[in-house]
């Protein structure tokens, strides 16, 4: 491989990332929570889109010109995402409202283990082989092969970037959540509805994590079990890389953590391949906990 | 009906569980009285010692030995997460390092196995300090997943080392001992790890009732708070952090020799999770509440075997249910009532609204009757707590000496 298509592999997976990241820190500056349980909706939407693309394939009907069932598979990823949100702000978030972050991320924790053991008695142990959707055809750009998948996927995630920094820093909404994420009591007082703007935060993430896991079922061709948690951390890596609670910071700091694993997978070789996430993550808490983008704050201890 | 009868039944365990002299009940043996509390640990200790002979299979054997190892572990827990409130997700890396140094040494420089007892917790306590001095700046959540990261990279750096024998793992770790007298069988490796939980417990149970471990025990409870009455937090958690290598690496070397082989997937951040959990079941600070805890979720899903591929799911659904029904814990631990010397004894009300001076701390010859349970007795110039219960897990212990 050249190093463009180390670059694309990169930029590729890392849109994917990206779109993880995103939900993490979306759901971090509207609800103030860490929901170490977004990697399971990537997960649930991997699982429901496979379901559906699989059903789908198996009586026949993906559509004229392959694009039903990407769109269908897509739709329901997303719906699947969205409700696995809701649920966990349902039992995991809103009896903890009150308590403490660390509590929250906790049962979080607790939700991620149990929804990966249900898929691992679900799927077992083994990878899922997704029927596959697209065609690697492609172009060649300065020698490098690139997918028309790769362009497609990039774009979608620079689409999701731009519709939620729009809806973040453009409409009513953004501003509620703003507010209600800012003090709830005081939101409240104004007469916004909090619990509704959080549901509609946790269903508005959970929809970008499960079709972020469409899209990468297609992108690899196969599931597994623990694919939520390893998403859970590289996308918790790319937000905090990015600078938590940074909408265009969680996008720039996926990108770049696609592209550098890319790399690393290249050079040094598939093995360190899931360290790679690991060690940026923590080179990053220790030397920038900020990241790239992130605000400078003070704290005053 | 189910929450009055539940409700019911906690106010029992809460009163049978209460410290002496706070309203505890219990019976009357041999003209003496005798706190359930007391009853409880006499009959878990006696239990654990028969265990084996109890049902006289390997089966019992394994799963008790498996449960020892966990509850073994799950005390350096108690104290990084129980205590001083660091939600360490490294854990079950520390005890792979212990496991791993231990084999290295032995299978690579022929070392002794015996020795390796003695170097494994210590080169666990070193790098869990320097852990500790690299990440206590981290906030809560920050700290728990630098620290998850690194529970992670333990395994994969097993996995691809050739010193640690990639995926295959290292074996033909020679049994420990000395002369004839060795540990050879499992049943040895039960008691020997029974006694060293029970030696640990009585350490960790004495120093907790020292002013020292009071307020330590503050740090998890509110570091800032525990900050301003004059508890150098930092250093606390530095220190437990450092002393919960201990555990980690006795179980690593433990586990390694019983099965004179070691491979990475036995260390998964997995374990971690389950431990944290385990240490929140049972109540943070609350070191019988992690025992139980952490015994009958590990031991349960082995007994029953329809439970086995359930275990994560059962683990999960208790951390959720816990920390919303009962944030406490299962068997929170019991603050102790601490009073002032201002005003008449047993006025608590007058006593928590006092506005306590902080006392010189080079004063020296403060009373070291902090452990006498001061509910009975009062303590002069110790900060004045009731069992409030303000926001966050579990009953706040505010006293701090």
């Amino acid at each position: 491989m050249t190093n463009v298509e180390y670059i694309v592999t990169g930029l590729v997976v890392g849109a994917i990332y990206a779109m993880v990241a995103l939900g993490f820190t979306f759901l971090y500056s509207t609800a103030k929570v860490l929901n170490f349980a977004h990697g399971q909706m990537y997960m649930i939407g991997a699982f429901v889109s496979y379901l559906v693309v699989d059903k789908l394939a198996s009586i026949g009907r993906m559509g004229g010109f392959g694009v039903v069932a990407p769109i269908v598979g897509l739709l329901a990823a997303g719906l699947a995402g969205g409700v696995a949100g809701l649920l966990a702000n349902a039992v995991v978030f809103r009896p903890l409202r009150k308590a403490d972050s660390l509590m929250q991320a906790m049962s979080s924790f607790g939700l991620t283990i149990a929804i990966t053991d249900i898929a691992l008695l679900w799927a077992g142990a083994n990878y899922l082989q997704a029927p596959s959707l697209w065609q690697p055809t492609g172009f060649h750009l300065v020698g490098a092969k690139i997918t028309y998948v790769a362009i497609i996927l990039i774009t979608f995630a620079l689409v999701c970037m731009i519709v939620f920094d729009w809806l973040l820093n453009r409409t009513a909404f953004g501003k509620t959540t703003k507010a209600v994420a800012e003090n709830p009591t005081v939101a409240a007082l104004m007469g916004i509805n909090t619990e509704r703007v959080l549901s509609v935060s946790f269903f508005t993430a959970s929809l970008l994590g499960g079709v972020s896991g469409f899209l990468i079922t297609y992108y690899y061709g196969a599931i597994y079990f623990n694919m939520g948690f390893d998403a859970a951390v590289t996308g918790f890596t790319a937000a905090i890389l990015g600078g938590f609670g940074s909408v265009r910071g969680a996008i720039a700091g996926g990108l770049l953590l696609g592209i550098l694993t890319s790399f690393a997978q290249g050079y040094i070789g598939g093995v360190w391949n899931n360290a790679v996430p690991l060690i940026i993550l923590i080179l990053v808490v220790l030397i920038r906990p900020t990241g790239l983008v992130g605000s400078r704050v003070t704290v005053v201890e | 009906m189910a929450r009055g009868l539940l409700q019911g039944l906690w106010s029992r365990v809460d009163s049978a569980t209460a410290a002496p002299g706070e309203g505890s009940v219990g019976v009357r043996l041999f003209g003496r009285f005798v706190p359930w509390r007391t009853v409880g640990t006499v009959v878990a200790v006696l239990a654990a010692f028969l265990w084996p002979l109890q049902w006289n299979s390997n089966y019992a054997l394994d799963v008790g030995f498996g449960v020892a190892l966990y509850v073994l572990l799950v005390l350096g827990m108690h104290l990084v997460f129980g205590v001083a409130g660091l939600p360490f997700l490294g854990y079950a890396g520390l005890y792979g390092i212990g496991a791993y140094v231990a084999a290295i040494l032995n299978v690579h420089y022929g070392l002794s196995i015996n020795w390796t007892f003695l170097i494994s917790p210590l080169v666990v306590c070193l790098f869990s300090g320097l852990l500790g001095l690299l990440f206590l700046r981290l906030r809560d959540v920050y700290f728990m997943v630098a620290t998850l990261a690194v529970g992670e990279l333990v395994p994969i750096i097993a996995n691809n080392l050739n010193v640690t024998g990639g995926p295959n793992g290292l074996y033909g770790i020679t049994a420990p001992g000395f002369g004839s007298a060795g540990l050879t069988s499992l049943q040895g490796y039960y008691y020997f790890t029974l006694a060293l939980i029970v030696v640990s417990c009585v350490a960790l149970v004495r120093f907790s009732g020292t002013s020292t471990g009071i307020s330590w025990l503050a740090v998890g409870r509110g570091d800032r708070a525990a900050e301003a009455l004059g508890v150098r937090t930092h250093r606390v958690k530095l220190i437990c952090m450092t002393l919960s290598g201990l555990w980690a690496g006795l179980a690593g070397v433990i586990y390694v020799t019983q099965l004179s082989a070691v491979d990475p997937s036995a260390f998964t951040v997995n374990d971690s999770i389950l431990l944290v959990g385990a240490v929140l079941i049972g109540g943070m600070g609350s070191l019988g509440g992690a025992v139980v805890a952490t015994v009958i979720l590990y031991s349960l899903p082995q007994l029953v075997s329809s439970l086995t591929s359930y275990r994560l799911l059962i683990f999960g659904v208790a951390i959720m249910v816990i920390l919303k029904a009962r944030p406490q814990g299962l068997l929170p631990r019991k603050p102790k009532h601490f009073r002032l010397s201002l005003g008449p004894a047993g006025h608590e009300g007058a006593a928590e609204t006092g506005v306590v001076p902080r006392q010189d701390p080079a004063r020296t010859d403060r009373p070291r009757r902090a452990r006498q349970s001061a509910g009975v007795e009062p303590v002069p110039g110790e900060r004045v707590a009731g069992p409030g219960t303000t926001s966050g897990i579990g009953r706040q212990e505010g006293e701090v000496s």
